[in-house]
């Protein structure tokens, strides 16, 4: 029964990383999260922190990285439509203006978002789709999972 | 993406958020943390200007405020902000004052309740940049919303409790502020800290509304209501005056491209109505490090105003600011103030605005 179910484990996430593209950003958030999927125009709430409780009514955790990646520029584009330069001062607003106390965590790697989200109901982060795994869940944006043809975060879609 | 555009990007985004060279991996509520009580996080903003022939004045060097900020969440739902700034006077003395002591409990987006010194909801400018010359555009703040020991017309501090929120459905994000607080002093300068002069309260409502078909757009209005106590021995005035402040502004940011344009009117009614007015217009475009900008001021205070100083005047401001540095901003503007039966003065400001 055990090896039944780890074999379909295994058999799902290989059929997954089969059907995603290399680049593709996936939003991630804990497994057991009870939303699987987003809008645009939410995540862009949600990762700006202007919305800062999930529908569930918990705090959500942001975590962003810093390891340089193209997948950090296309967040920057898509979601904040921002540059980085033009992020640092929008964080700090945020705290002035008493929004936040703090600038959210930022991780160095896909792998230490993927341990921290798959530890934490309240955190979402992204990675690349490649390193999807069971430990975690991709949220849907606009009914699209990471690999589908028009997902918003896609390296070839177009803003 | 080329090899040039990774390290490009690499560069920028290790310049994400401030700190993060002391990105915390540790998770929340670790042991650790809860063991050496809060985090308290302190930010400084402060400025050095050159005002040439400011208001008529002779050229100088002019130390800004010192801007020491604090932040510390107690919990997920609650956390305190406190802001202490040293200022120094036309008499060049220097004054500390608590500008801003909250504890927040914010339980939803919805709904969150504030308590304390706070910027008052106003309209924009004033709970979005404030203090630290350094977060705004230009090198001071307009006119109509100077503090209110500079010959301010509005309460831009409010003592008391404040209530907000925010709701997003799919079309739009709609916001609130609600404020039940102390009511202003007997001038404008006298801001009711620790002893407020009636028993009714001051009230203050702020809509909101950003929609998302156009991002960077916000609209909004306010109302405030008060009662401006009688004045006394040392500020003759006769009987109480009821103030009612609306204002409207409209504020578009995105991509570079900041444009902020307020109005206020402020009526005083002794029963003897006297109408004042505050409005400005700005705007701005980012390219890279320079950000060229222009701003109109207006600020016409009612002949025979019981409670402001009288004031007319229209102020032109261009200028030029460059981010020198994560942290550095360099700004020169050109003024010319066009006071009402008076000369035109021309003057000229640079300003070094940094946080730290």
């Amino acid at each position: 029964m055990r090896a039944t179910r780890m074999t379909a484990l295994i058999a799902g996430a290989v059929a997954f990383l089969g059907t995603a593209h290399a680049g593709d950003v996936a939003i991630i958030v804990h497994r057991n999260h009870p939303q699987s999927e987003v809008s645009m125009a939410e995540l862009g709430r949600i990762f700006r922190l202007d919305q800062q409780h999930w529908k569930s009514g918990d705090k959500v955790d942001l975590i962003l990285q810093v390891s340089g990646s193209a997948k950090d520029e296309l967040i920057l584009d898509r979601v904040y439509r921002m540059k980085a330069e033009d992020l640092r001062p929008f964080w700090l607003g945020k705290v002035f203006r008493g929004e936040l106390t703090a600038p959210p965590r930022t991780f160095a790697s896909d792998s230490s978002v993927r341990q921290f989200v798959s530890q934490s109901l309240k955190a979402v982060g992204y990675i690349d789709s490649v390193l999807l795994d069971d430990s975690v869940k991709a949220l849907r944006i606009d009914g699209k999972r990471p690999g589908e043809p028009g997902y918003p975060l896609a390296r070839a879609a177009s803003p | 993406m080329g090899a040039g555009s990774g390290v490009r990007a690499a560069f920028l985004i290790a310049l994400l958020v401030p700190g993060f060279a002391h990105a915390q991996t540790q998770p929340e509520g670790s042991p650790v943390a809860e063991s050496s009580g809060p985090r308290l996080t302190i930010r400084g903003f402060s400025n050095v200007d050159y005002a040439v022939h400011d208001e008529g004045r002779p050229d100088t060097f002019a130390l800004g405020q010192f801007d020491m900020f604090m932040t510390s969440a107690l919990s997920d739902k609650v956390s305190v902000l406190a802001e202490v700034v040293f200022e120094f006077g036309e008499d060049n003395a220097a004054v500390l004052d608590v500008e801003r002591v909250q504890i927040k409990y914010a339980p939803s987006d919805l709904f969150t309740i504030s308590a304390g010194r706070m910027h008052t909801p106003l309209g924009f400018w004033n709970q979005t940049f404030h203090h630290g010359a350094w977060f705004q555009t230009t090198a001071d703040r307009p006119q109509m919303y100077l503090f209110e020991d500079d010959g301010g017309i509005l309460p831009v501090h409010e003592i008391g409790v404040e209530v907000a929120g925010r709701w997003s459905p799919r079309v739009a994000t709609f916001k609130y502020n609600l404020s039940v607080v102390n009511g202003r002093g007997r001038i404008p300068d006298e801001v009711t800290n620790v002893q407020d002069l009636a028993d009714g309260k001051a009230v203050n409502v702020l809509l909101g509304v950003a929609p998302e078909s156009v991002r960077g757009l916000e609209l909004g209005v306010n109302a405030y209501f008060d009662t401006i106590p009688p004045g006394s021995d040392l500020f003759p005035r006769v009987g109480e005056i009821k103030e009612r402040i609306l204002g409207a502004y409209l504020v578009y940011r995105n991509r570079g491209v900041e444009v902020l344009a307020e109005a206020s009117r402020v009526r005083h009614r002794t029963p003897e109505v006297f109408d004042t007015w505050g409005a400005y217009a700005q705007g701005s475009v980012k390219r890279g490090r320079f950000t060229p900008y222009y701003r109109f001021d207006w600020v016409k205070v009612a002949e025979g105003d019981p409670f402001l100083s009288p004031k007319n005047l229209g102020l032109h401001t261009v200028g030029l600011r460059v981010d020198a540095g994560s942290w550095v901003a360099l700004k020169a503007e050109y003024r010319l103030a066009r006071p009402a039966g008076e000369p035109d003065v021309h003057a000229a400001r640079l300003q070094a605005a940094f946080a730290f």
